[in-house]
């Protein structure tokens, strides 16, 4: 159950936030979706054995797979984060503000 | 090799023109004229074999896998059209050589596109490959569009001839295509042998359509006849050669070359007779009232195109052959009549009839040439005109296929005929009768004589028509199987169309006397014209596309955002109400609970926070929430990851802050609203989705794999990390490469030193100046500066552990790459941007690209080593103990994260150049204030 919330909060925050004015707020709302998109995967491996993956953890041991996906996208999330952010940096260079919409 | 060397001359000499004409200026037109003057020649010297019957060839496998091939074929009409396009080639070229200015640069460019459209030309009326004849007949409207607009003033009517062509270009392709399915081949001379599986064929109705508004197209018939007056703008030499002599007749040899394809079908004989003698009548009669000379000859082409036309519906022995003999007398005296025109426009400086007349003293080579060819089109004896005119009348009246079709084509010929006439006495009688309007200069005699040649032969072909007899033979004999049993001469004694001749002629005079007094009822009247027409649907195809265009592009994100997301939340919601949930739910813990309460929290604050800080605390608050949710479900590495992440991404958050205004530019409540209604959607979809499809099984089948084999395998414990650098290491490599991409973005997007400088922004309320930042991005403080000395090298040396031990606890690439970026940033903070830009270390290409090129190499690697690329395996040290391989890739991960975080600090976290000069108004000098 607290998985389903953690994703849906994150998710709903992070399409408020992408429907917005502005790079910055765009770009706080990709890394909003991301948390959603990692937390979803993690929910996907199953969340009822939890001990740390490693070699002879037994069976209570949580899905690795997920985890490797999970940190990847965490990694490549933040790829994105710092393009939107350099985005945002030239908007401001060009125009003023990060504003996409103004005046048009 | 004769026909090929044919072909490519041309072509050859177009392609050296440019270069001799840096030499030679205008004078390469007499080089190109030598080259086609060979070329007439070499053509000459086939003529006793071509009338003989002797048919050359060449073929060469072109694309052998569709049945291609470079076929041409010299056949009787193949040698007319091509001693056509040569011969009125040489004397264009000549003619072209005085016409322009010793110092017109447009000479040689002319000349160039010149000599490249006579061996298209060429191509079209050799090729024997209907594929090969579509691609020259595309470069001929190309070279065309580029010789009509070439000077920029005629671009509206060379887009005109252009697209009307192009047109006819694809309807030839298709038809092409259809005709060569139908026959099981692509060479013209089988189509036409297998002409019974044409006639018998469904497709026959397309294919005759096609071809039609192929041919239609190209040789300007109604109602795509606009786009030939209207490419009158091009350069007269242009308009000699192409829009009189040759490139219009490409339709007219096409409707030849094919008449035996179609032979007794109905709708080919009904549609081009009606359409040709429609075409004849209308061009004329418009003819008839122009005042601009080259409008009048322009329409008076497309009446006799008209005429060519409807005889190839004929399609009679005596119809094709004549129609053949007509193409050259036709070439000899409307390429004569251009070449007047453009003289006495060159030496007065009009080609207004209403300014012109009684040229005949002061220009009388020219006024001779164009009285010759002015009668030869009328039709009067003893020129070449005339015998033309007689057998094309002969033809008609001795009929073919359905009689009362050969009766209206006869009717519409002899109207048609009569504007001829009132026409050509027209311009004879308002250019060079009469009183003298406007003087002329003298013009040089090689610019008078080629007209005077042309005329001339005009002339002696009148009385020697019957030399032409063998080539009307042998044309119609290879189209048709008969031979027409007509001999050429001026006088066959008192026949139907000699009676016809002499009515027409009378017509044509008495219309002539009467010009004035039609020209005043005239006056005013402006019937629909296609070119109105075709502007009308071009304008409108322009802002139909534009419309489309608007609505699939918007500079708001909003747009494609919110559609997408729309559709999103639909599929989501279906999704999960046509998915029945198996297994038990998961259950959660206390602890879980709390984190997501505060998460809940924690979002809430990003959402509604009005100041940039403000979010990005709450942003990074949540972050840290997320990582305790992650540490408490088994992922360590996870949570140590998305740490370090949160980390980096505030504090890079913060350096590209201080360049943007403190507060959000707020949504109006509309969008607050809606935005709300898509992210509740989008938020309990997604939530749904979670609590009902995932969670409800144990851990999969290939997750045990990967617990019960990573060790034995890779000799590493940490299993998460044994999947990205081993068992997945493909992915991983790619995902290292996206990182690549994005610090590669960041670099093009801002590589050359800021254009505003650092602080606030003009107009920004609070902060200015004192926002605890140097000019050069670093912070004011003692206290970091002496704290980085010890934390910054203890970072790094925490990174690199992390990343050695990353095999078998929790740390690799990935978050060894992190963490040495947070050192690097605390670095940046307490020494400055400056420090960094001059350090030979912190380089962003070196750094990715070092790192990409390490994960690579070491793919490579296991490729030579093993077999596969990223192999992996172990390597035994000298002292015994083992250690992976894969430890290599791990320190390509690293260095590309750093190289990202760098890029981050470098390019975004630049301050002013300390040398850049300031202008008056705060902005650097040279760089335009406001948006661009």
């Amino acid at each position: 159950m607290s998985a389903a919330v953690i994703v849906g909060v994150l998710a709903a925050g992070g399409t408020y936030l992408i429907l917005q004015r502005g790079i910055v707020r765009i770009a706080l709302g990709f890394v909003l979706l991301g948390h959603a998109a990692t937390t979803l995967l993690i929910a996907a491996g199953g969340v009822g054995t939890r001990a740390v993956p490693f070699a002879g953890a037994g069976a209570d041991a949580a899905d690795p797979l997920p985890q490797a996906f999970a940190l990847t996208a965490i990694v490549i999330a933040f790829g994105i984060t710092a393009f939107l952010l350099a985005l945002a940096f030239r908007s401001r260079d060009v125009q003023g503000d990060d504003d996409l919409e103004d005046g048009r | 090799m004769l026909l090929p060397l044919v072909v490519a001359a041309p072509i050859i000499a177009a392609g050296l023109t440019p270069l001799l004409g840096r030499r030679l200026g205008r004078a390469v037109l007499l080089v190109d004229g030598a080259v086609l003057l060979g070329v007439t020649a070499t053509l000459a010297g086939r003529l006793p074999a071509v009338l003989d019957g002797d048919v050359v060839t060449f073929r060469r496998p072109w694309l052998p896998e569709l049945g291609l091939d470079v076929a041409l074929r010299l056949d009787g009409l193949a040698f007319a059209f091509a001693l056509v396009v040569a011969g009125i080639g040489t004397l264009v070229m000549v003619y072209a050589w005085r016409y322009f200015a010793a110092s017109d640069p447009a000479a040689v460019r002319i000349a160039a596109l010149l000599t490249l459209f006579a061996g298209a030309m060429l191509g079209v009326v050799l090729a024997d490959d209907i594929i090969l004849l579509f691609i020259a007949w595309e470069l001929t409207s190309i070279t065309s569009f580029f010789l009509i607009g070439g000077d920029g003033k005629g671009s509206t009517g060379a887009t005109r001839a252009l697209l009307v062509t192009a047109l006819g270009g694809l309807a030839l392709l298709a038809g092409a295509v259809l005709l060569s399915l139908t026959t099981g081949t692509t060479s013209i001379a089988g189509i036409a042998a297998a002409a019974g599986a044409v006639a018998a064929s469904p497709l026959v109705v397309p294919i005759v359509l096609l071809v039609l508004l192929a041919a239609g197209s190209k040789s300007a018939q109604f109602p795509l006849h606009f786009w030939l007056p209207g490419a009158m703008v091009a350069p007269t030499p242009v308009s000699t050669y192409l829009h009189a002599a040759t490139m219009v007749k490409a339709g007219v040899y096409l409707l030849l070359r094919l008449a035996p394809v179609f032979d007794g079908v109905a709708l080919w004989q009904v549609s081009l007779v009606l359409v040709g003698g429609t075409t004849a009548v209308l061009g004329a009669w418009v003819a008839v009232v122009q005042h601009d000379l080259k409008r009048l000859m322009a329409y008076s082409t497309v009446s006799q195109l008209g005429l060519l036309t409807a005889l190839a519906g004929l399609g009679t022995p005596l119809a094709l052959g004549i129609a053949t003999v007509h193409v050259l007398a036709h070439a000899l005296f409307k390429a004569a009549l251009f070449m007047t025109v453009g003289v006495v426009d060159h030496e007065t400086g009009t080609r207004d009839l209403r300014r012109l007349g009684g040229l005949r003293r002061q220009l009388p080579l020219t006024a001779a040439a164009g009285t010759l060819a002015a009668l030869s089109m009328a039709g009067l004896p003893p020129l070449l005109g005339f015998v033309t005119k007689e057998e094309a009348l002969a033809a008609f009246v001795k009929g073919g296929g359905t009689p009362w079709l050969a009766t209206t084509g006869l009717v519409l010929i002899v109207v048609a005929s009569v504007g001829t006439v009132g026409y050509s006495l027209r311009y004879v009688a308002g250019t060079f009768l009469g009183p003298v309007r406007t003087p002329a200069h003298r013009p040089a005699v090689a610019f008078e004589l080629p007209a005077l040649l042309l005329a001339v032969a005009g002339l002696a072909l009148g009385p020697l028509s019957g030399t032409l007899t063998p080539l009307l033979d042998v044309v119609a004999e290879q189209l048709t199987g008969s031979t027409t049993g007509v001999k050429l001469a001026l006088w066959h004694g008192i026949t139907v169309p000699l009676l016809l001749s002499i009515g027409i002629v009378t017509g044509g005079v008495l219309l002539h006397r009467a010009g004035p007094a039609i020209e005043r009822r005239l006056a005013g009247t402006r019937g629909p014209s296609g070119e109105d027409a075709f502007d009308r649907t071009y304008a409108a195809t322009l802002r139909l596309g534009g419309r489309v265009r608007a609505s699939a592009t918007s500079d708001r994100p909003v747009a494609y955002l919110g559609p997408v997301l729309v559709v999103l939340a639909a599929v989501l919601w279906t999704a999960t109400a046509t998915v029945e949930p198996a297994g038990t739910p998961p259950t959660s813990d206390p602890l879980d609970t709390l984190t997501v309460g505060l998460v809940a929290v924690a979002v809430v604050g990003v959402v509604q926070a009005r100041s940039r800080i403000a979010a990005v605390a709450a942003l990074g608050l949540t972050g840290f929430l997320v990582a305790g949710w992650f540490a408490l479900h088994g992922a360590p590495d996870l949570a140590l990851t998305q740490l370090l992440v949160e980390t980096l991404t505030v504090a890079l958050v913060v350096v590209v802050f201080r360049r943007l205004p403190d507060t959000f530019a707020r949504g109006g409540r509309l969008r607050r609203r809606g935005a709300a209604a898509v992210a509740a959607t989008v938020g309990a979809g997604t939530a749904l989705l979670t609590w009902r499809l995932t969670g409800r099984r144990g851990r999969s089948a290939v997750g045990d794999r990967f617990l019960a084999e990573a060790e034995p395998i890779t000799g590493g414990d940490n299993v998460v990390n044994t999947i990205l650098v081993d068992f997945r290491a493909l992915d991983t490599l790619g995902e290292v490469t996206v990182l690549l991409v994005a610090a590669l973005g960041i670099y093009t997007l801002v590589r050359r030193p800021s254009v505003r400088p650092l602080g606030p922004p003009a107009g920004s309320p609070v902060r200015a100046g004192g926002d605890g930042f140097r000019g050069d991005g670093a912070i004011e403080s003692t206290i970091l500066r002496v704290m980085t000395d010890v934390l910054a090298p203890a970072l790094l040396l925490t990174s690199g552990w992390l990343l050695l031990r990353g095999h078998d606890a929790v740390g690799g690439g990935f978050i060894g790459g992190l963490a040495a970026g947070a050192a690097v940033v605390l670095l940046y903070l307490s020494r400055g941007h400056q420090r960094m830009w001059q350090s030979r270390w912190f380089r962003t290409l070196p750094m990715v690209g070092t790192g990409l090129a390490i994960a690579g190499g070491y793919g490579l690697a296991g490729l030579v080593a093993d077999g596969a690329f990223l192999a992996g395996g172990k390597v035994t040290l000298p002292g015994g103990t083992s250690v992976a391989a894969s430890l290599v890739f791990d320190v390509g991960v690293f260095l590309v994260v750093v190289g990202l975080v760098v890029a981050v600090l470098r390019h975004l976290g630049q301050g002013l150049p300390e040398d850049a000069p300031v202008s008056a108004r705060g902005g650097p000098v040279g760089e335009p204030e406001g948006r661009r």
